[in-house]
């Protein structure tokens, strides 16, 4: 094997550990699983109560379907989508997951007026609700809800209304604008902002920011570059190699 | 090193060396700042402002390789801005390590990311899937194409790995967020290794190419 293969395997090697640790450690949960993943077209956010100026946006859509359960826990996945592009909320469960076993449930999500707890941060879009009618969830299952941003700059996080107040859930950001957590139970559901801190990656302004940072620095360093070769090397002489 | 033709005129032998590595992030640089205000702007959508940072790449390494190799001159291969793809039993090798690095990119997402709500559908896809090969591409071929030959006949292939690894990262700062960098500082030199050891640009364009469509 060549050296220049042999390093290559080297930067393999070192760089499949760094992956392998930043996955398996939950390091990256956060970060874009493609690297790649292109923003699309979003249409405006709907608002079930729309601030001033944005009540031309149309009303947030519902969404529930008749689900067969399982008779077991596991059996198959699917998932359930409210209509908007992309979606606003969506839920990805199993048969498995709800009871009674065996037996016909309607399955649901639909966005429900704000209830009178007051969530610690700022409410980043509509509160959605998980139901399901005729049945209920197994205990023990758990669940996947993912809810659309407005787009306003900061991360927000998934809170359940649980207990009489908003409880954080452990939520992953999947670019541009979804965020989705693990639920081990029904019921309201709602993107919370932070009230207070450093201003948050991944809005609007905040990658503007960041393209200008970055574009000016490799211009920069580019330009770099070629002044100090241009200052050191001038022109050589013709019939030189 | 600047390798001059003695059969070219006097107007076109500065131009005959190889592409700077200067010009090439500087061209980087630009595409990335075309991009925020491209996608600043009504009506354009942000695919189309990728799209356009997929041209404005793909056309700059183009101008950037008449610039030192003007017209009518036949590049030699040592100019070439994307490496030779080699012959037959070279490209299967390439295509065997960009396999490889295709899973190794994907195995991690999938194994932690199964549950995520799904990707593009309908007519999205055919647009989704479009935008991201010509991304793909683009950046392969200015990355670990043109940037990387630039760099590895100034400073040697190890540099080449390290610039390439950190514009690889910096360049996707914009759209995600500076906590992604460490992620793709490992996908970087991941794609870069594979670059290495195949002795080919396709191996990480394969993998890159992969890896991102397995979002749907």
């Amino acid at each position: 094997m060549s050296s220049l293969r042999r390093q290559g395997v080297w930067a393999l090697a070192a760089s499949g550990l760094v992956l392998t640790l930043g996955w398996t450690s939950g390091a990256w949960r956060d970060a874009p699983a493609v690297y790649d993943g292109l923003p699309f077209n979003a249409e405006p956010y709907r608002y079930l109560n729309p601030p001033s100026g944005l009540e031309g946006n149309g009303a947030p859509s519902s969404v529930h379907m008749a689900l067969r359960t399982a008779t077991h826990a596991g059996g198959t996945a699917f998932a359930l989508s409210t209509n908007e592009s992309p979606p606003q909320s969506s839920l990805i469960a199993s048969d498995g997951d709800f009871l009674p076993a065996g037996q016909t449930v309607m399955v649901g999500i639909r966005p429900v007026p704000a209830p009178p707890v007051t969530p610690a941060g700022r409410p980043d879009g509509n509160v959605y609700e998980v139901y399901v009618e005729g049945g209920s969830l197994r205990p023990g299952s758990t669940y996947t809800v993912a809810l659309r941003g407005t787009g306003a700059p900061g991360i927000p996080q998934l809170e359940h209304l649980a207990a009489g107040r908003w409880q954080p859930l452990p939520t992953t950001h999947v670019p541009p604008a979804v965020y989705s957590a693990p639920a081990g139970a029904l019921g309201d559901f709602l993107l919370v902002l932070p009230l207070h801190g450093p201003t948050p990656v991944g809005g609007p302004n905040a990658g503007v920011v960041a393209a200008l940072v970055v574009g000016g620095l490799l211009l920069a360093t580019g330009a770099f570059l070629w002044a100090i070769r241009r200052f050191r090397r001038p022109v050589e002489p013709l019939g030189v190699s | 090193m600047i390798a001059l033709d003695p059969t070219a005129g006097p107007g076109e032998q500065r131009r005959r060396g190889p592409v700077r590595p200067g010009a090439i992030l500087a061209v980087l640089g630009a595409a990335v700042l075309a991009r925020s205000l491209v996608a600043g702007s009504a009506p354009w959508s942000p695919a189309a402002a990728w799209a356009a940072v997929g041209v404005l790449m793909a056309g700059g390494g183009w101008a950037a390789r008449r610039w030192w190799a003007p017209a009518g001159a036949p590049l030699r291969a040592e100019h070439r801005l994307a490496p030779s793809l080699g012959p037959w039993r070279h490209r299967g090798r390439a295509w065997a390590w960009g396999g490889f690095g295709a899973l190794g990119l994907v195995l991690g997402p999938v194994a932690h990311r199964w549950a995520d709500p799904p990707g593009p559908h309908g007519g999205q896809v055919v647009a989704w899937g479009a935008t991201v090969t010509a991304v793909v591409f683009a950046e392969e071929t200015f990355l670990r194409g043109a940037l990387w030959k630039a760099v590895t006949e100034a400073h040697g292939p190890q540099a080449a790995l390290v610039v390439t690894t950190v514009a690889f990262a910096l360049m996707h700062v914009p759209l995600y967020g500076w906590h992604v960098l460490p992620l793709d500082l490992a996908v970087g030199a991941w794609l870069g290794g594979l670059r290495m050891v195949s002795g080919s640009v396709l191996a990480p364009t394969l993998a890159h190419l992969v890896a991102d469509w397995a979002a749907w």
